[in-house]
C-alpha cells in the first residue's frame, strides 16, 4: 500500500527541522569539462556560465549527452571543475579537496537521483539516517530527524520498509527526505521523475518543490521532460557546451 | 562515520549478499583449518618423536653412572664407563649444586628373582632373574619413563610395580595386549648368599599396575626407591661378601638422573660431571640431529601453510573486489551524500576483518578437530604396535596465531579492494545515475 501525498499542501514542511535563512547562490563562470574517449577529446561543457540566485528554482534540459549531469556533478562536488570558476554558497569548488569536498557534499548539497540511490540493505528510515550518520549525528538524534523527514514526505508508515517493498514514487520521496537530512542549501535533482509514472511525477515534484521552498533551498533540476522543466522559475537548455535561456511559451 | 556505524553498514552489506560472504568465509576457514591442523599435527609429532627419544623424560636429561668416565666421554652420547666410582650423598649434593642443573633424581637398582603369576594365558612361566629399578615416583616427570598401559605405581608404594616390554616378552604377552598383565601379582625375591653356600631370598609380593618404556636403567621391574634400597641392603649384606656376584657395587646410589636447565646446557653439565669423575650418557646428539630434520619438516609444512594462506587471501581479495564491483553505485551514493574516502575504506576493512575473524575462528576449531581425528587414527596404530599414544593438544598460542593470522590476512587482502573503493570517483561510481 502506498501513501502518496495528494498535493504540496499536505507537506508538513516545518516539521523537519529549523528553516534556513536562504539557499545557496550558484555562480559559474567559463566552466569547461572534457572527457577523453577512444575517438578523441569530447568537450561537454565549453565555457559555460550560470547564475542562480539563493532560493532559486532552475531547470536544465537538453539532449542526452549534452552535459547536464556533468554540470550537476560539478555543482554538487562529485566532479572537480577542470577549468573555470564554480562558486556554490560561497564555496569555491576549485579550492576544495578530499575531506573538504566531502564535507561540502554533506552539508551544502542534497542529491536526488533518477534511480533513487537508496541502499537496498537499509530501511527507508535507515537510508535517511545514513546521511546524518556521515555528518556525525548521534544515534537518537538521527532516528528522531529521520522520523521527522519521513513524516514530512508522508512516509511515516513506510519507515521500516526496505526499498524493494516501496513503489517508485515512495522511493523518490525517501530519496528527497534523505537529501534534506542535513539541511542542504542546494538541492540537485538529476531526472528525479525519470523512472516515475505521470501521477507519481506530479506528486514527487509537488513534494520536492514544497519542501525545498519551505526551507529556502536553491533547487536545480535536470530533466528531459518539458512539463517538468516548465514548473521551474528559470529554465536553461544545455547545447553545444553552453546554456541557452528558455522563455515560457 | 564512527567505527560502530561502519560495522553496522558492513554487516548489512554482508547480509545483503550472504552467498558471497559465506563463500569467502569458507575459503578463510579452509586455509585456517589446514594451517591449524598442520601446526597441531607437527607439534604433536615433534613432541611424540622427542618423547620417544627421551622415553617420556625431559629432553635435557643426563644419566650419571656410578663409574669413572672413560676417555672420550664428553664427545659420546653413551656412557663410557671406567672403574667403579661410588655415588654417595656428597657426590649427589655436589652434582645438584652444579651450574645449569635443574634437578637430580637418585636411582637405586637391585637384583631380584621374579616369579610371574600362574594365569590362564598359557604355559606357566618359570621364575627368572631381573633387575629391580627403584625410583621416587613423586618425581617421575623428571625421569625417562613412558606409560604404555595401566598406571604408574603410587609414590611411596611398596606393593606396586610397573614392568617393561622385556617382562612382557618373558611372560609371552604381545605388546598389543600389554594391558593384560596389569593387575597381575608377582613375587619378587632379593637374593642373599649365606655362609653355608645357600642363596635365600627376601620375598615380597607386588601388583603390576602398569607397563612402561623406560631408560632409567636396564631392568624390567620398576618400583619404589624404598623397596629397591631394602632389596639392595639385603643382598649387599651377603655373609660371604659375595654381593659382587649379583653385579652390585657398594655405591649407595646406582645412578642419578640429572636434568639440565635446557638443551643448550646439557653439554656443559655433562662436562662438569665428567670433570667430577662420573660417566654420563645423554641423547643430546640424537636430539640435535632430530631438530635439524624437524627444521626441514617445518619448512615443508610452512610452505604448505603459506600456499593455503595465499589461496585464502586471493579468495578474500576476490570476494571483496566482487563486493566493490557489486556495490559501486552504493559507494557512489555514499560519496554523494558526504562519505569521506576513509569512511568507505572503513566499511570494506570492517567487512574483511569480519570475514577473517569468522573464518579464522571456525578454521581454528575445525583444524583442531581434524588434528584430533588424525591423532585418533595414529593412536590406533600406536596401540597395535604397543607404543604409547599421542595426546593431540592445541596450544592457545596456535589458536591465537591462527585467528590473528586469518584476520591480518583478511585485512591485507581487503586493503586493495577497500582502497579501490575509496578511490572510485563519486561520479564514476554513480554510473548511469
Amino acid at each position: 500500500m502506498t501513501t502518496e501525498p495528494t498535493s504540496s499542501a499536505t507537506v508538513r514542511a516545518s516539521g523537519a527541522g529549523p528553516l534556513r535563512a536562504s539557499g545557496a547562490a550558484v555562480e559559474v563562470r567559463g566552466l569547461v569539462h572534457r572527457f577523453e574517449t577512444p575517438d578523441g577529446t569530447l568537450t561537454v561543457l565549453d565555457g559555460l556560465d550560470l547564475s542562480v540566485a539563493a532560493g532559486g528554482y532552475v531547470a536544465l534540459s537538453g539532449r542526452s549527452g549534452a552535459g547536464k549531469s556533468t554540470l550537476l556533478s560539478v555543482l554538487g562536488g562529485l566532479e572537480r571543475p577542470q577549468r573555470g570558476q564554480v562558486d556554490v554558497g560561497g564555496h569555491d569548488l576549485d579550492a576544495l579537496h578530499g575531506d573538504e569536498m566531502a564535507a561540502f557534499r554533506r552539508t551544502t548539497v542534497g542529491f536526488v537521483f533518477q534511480h533513487f540511490g537508496l541502499l537496498g540493505a537499509l530501511t527507508a528510515s535507515e537510508n535517511v539516517e545514513l546521511a546524518l550518520t556521515l555528518a556525525g549525528a548521534r544515534r537518537d538524534r538521527r532516528r528522531e530527524r529521520a522520523a521527522e523527514l519521513l513524516d514530512a514526505v508522508g512516509l511515516t508508515g513506510r519507515a521500516r520498509h526496505r526499498p524493494l517493498a516501496l513503489s517508485g514514487g515512495e522511493l523518490q520521496r525517501v530519496a528527497i527526505a534523505r537529501a534534506l537530512a542535513n539541511e542542504p542549501r542546494l538541492v540537485l535533482a538529476d531526472e528525479p521523475t525519470g523512472n516515475l509514472d505521470e501521477d507519481s511525477t506530479e506528486r514527487v515534484l509537488d513534494l520536492l518543490e514544497a519542501v525545498t521552498a519551505a526551507r529556502g533551498c536553491t533547487l536545480i533540476v535536470v530533466t528531459h521532460n518539458r512539463a517538468v522543466a516548465a514548473r521551474a522559475h528559470v529554465r536553461h537548455r544545455l547545447d553545444g557546451g553552453i546554456l541557452h535561456p528558455e522563455v515560457s511559451a | 562515520m564512527s567505527w560502530r556505524d561502519a560495522i553496522d553498514l558492513a554487516g548489512r552489506g554482508m547480509l545483503r549478499g550472504p552467498g558471497r560472504a559465506v563463500l569467502t568465509v569458507i575459503a578463510v576457514t579452509l586455509a585456517t583449518t589446514l594451517l591449524t591442523g598442520l601446526l597441531t599435527i607437527a607439534r604433536t609429532g615433534e613432541t611424540r618423536v622427542l618423547d620417544e627419544i627421551a622415553k617420556g623424560g625431559p629432553l635435557a636429561g643426563i644419566k650419571v653412572e656410578a663409574a669413572q668416565p672413560a676417555p672420550g666421554q664428553v664427545d659420546s652420547d653413551t656412557a663410557l664407563s671406567g672403574e667403579p666410582h661410588e655415588i654417595d650423598e656428597r657426590a649427589r649434593r655436589r652434582i645438584t649444586s652444579l651450574p645449569g642443573v635443574a634437578s637430580v633424581v637418585p636411582i637405586v637398582v637391585a637384583p631380584v628373582f621374579v616369579v610371574p603369576p600362574t594365569t590362564g594365558r598359557g604355559a606357566t612361566v618359570p621364575s627368572f632373574g631381573e633387575t629391580y629399578v627403584g625410583v621416587d615416583f613423586a618425581r617421575v616427570d623428571k625421569l625417562p619413563v613412558s606409560l604404555l598401559a595401566g598406571a604408574l605405581p603410587a609414590p611411596g608404594s611398596r606393593t606396586e610395580v610397573a614392568v617393561t616390554q622385556g617382562y612382557l616378552e618373558r611372560v609371552g604377552v604381545t605388546k598389543a595386549k600389554a594391558a593384560d598383565v596389569v593387575g597381575d601379582e608377582v613375587e619378587l625375591g632379593a637374593p642373599r648368599r649365606f655362609e653355608d653356600g645357600q642363596t635365600r631370598g627376601r620375598w615380597t609380593r607386588s601388583t603390576i599396575v602398569g607397563v612402561v618404556a623406560q631408560e632409567i636403567d636396564s631392568g624390567q621391574v620398576l618400583g619404589s626407591l624404598d623397596q629397591a634400597r631394602l632389596a639392595r641392603e639385603w643382598t649387599v649384606a651377603s655373609d660371604t661378601g659375595d654381593a659382587g656376584r649379583f653385579a652390585l657395587s657398594s655405591s649407595p646410589y646406582s645412578g642419578l638422573f640429572v636434568v639440565a636447565k635446557g638443551l643448550d646446557r646439557v653439554a656443559s653439565v655433562r662436562a662438569q660431571i665428567t670433570g667430577i669423575g662420573f660417566a654420563t650418557s645423554s641423547p643430546e646428539s640424537l636430539i640435535t640431529e632430530f631438530q635439524r630434520y624437524r627444521r626441514v619438516v617445518e619448512i615443508v609444512l610452512g610452505g604448505i601453510g603459506v600456499i593455503a594462506l595465499v589461496i585464502a587471501a586471493l579468495g578474500i581479495c576476490n570476494a571483496l573486489l566482487a563486493a566493490v564491483r557489486e556495490r559501486t553505485r552504493e559507494i557512489g551514493v555514499l560519496k554523494a551524500i558526504g562519505a569521506r574516502d576513509r569512511d568507505v575504506v572503513h566499511v570494506f576493512l570492517v567487512e574483511a576483518t569480519a570475514l577473517g575473524l569468522v573464518g579464522g575462528v571456525i578454521g581454528a576449531a575445525s583444524g583442531w578437530a581434524v588434528a584430533r581425528a588424525v591423532g585418533a587414527v595414529v593412536n590406533r596404530y600406536l596401540t597395535t604396535e604397543g607404543l604409547a599414544g599421542v595426546t593431540v593438544g592445541l596450544p592457545a598460542s596456535v589458536v591465537v596465531a591462527c585467528v590473528v593470522g586469518a584476520v591480518v590476512l583478511a585485512l591485507l587482502a581487503g586493503a586493495v579492494p577497500a582502497a579501490r573503493a575509496a578511490r572510485l570517483p563519486a561520479r564514476e561510481a554513480l554510473g548511469d545515475q
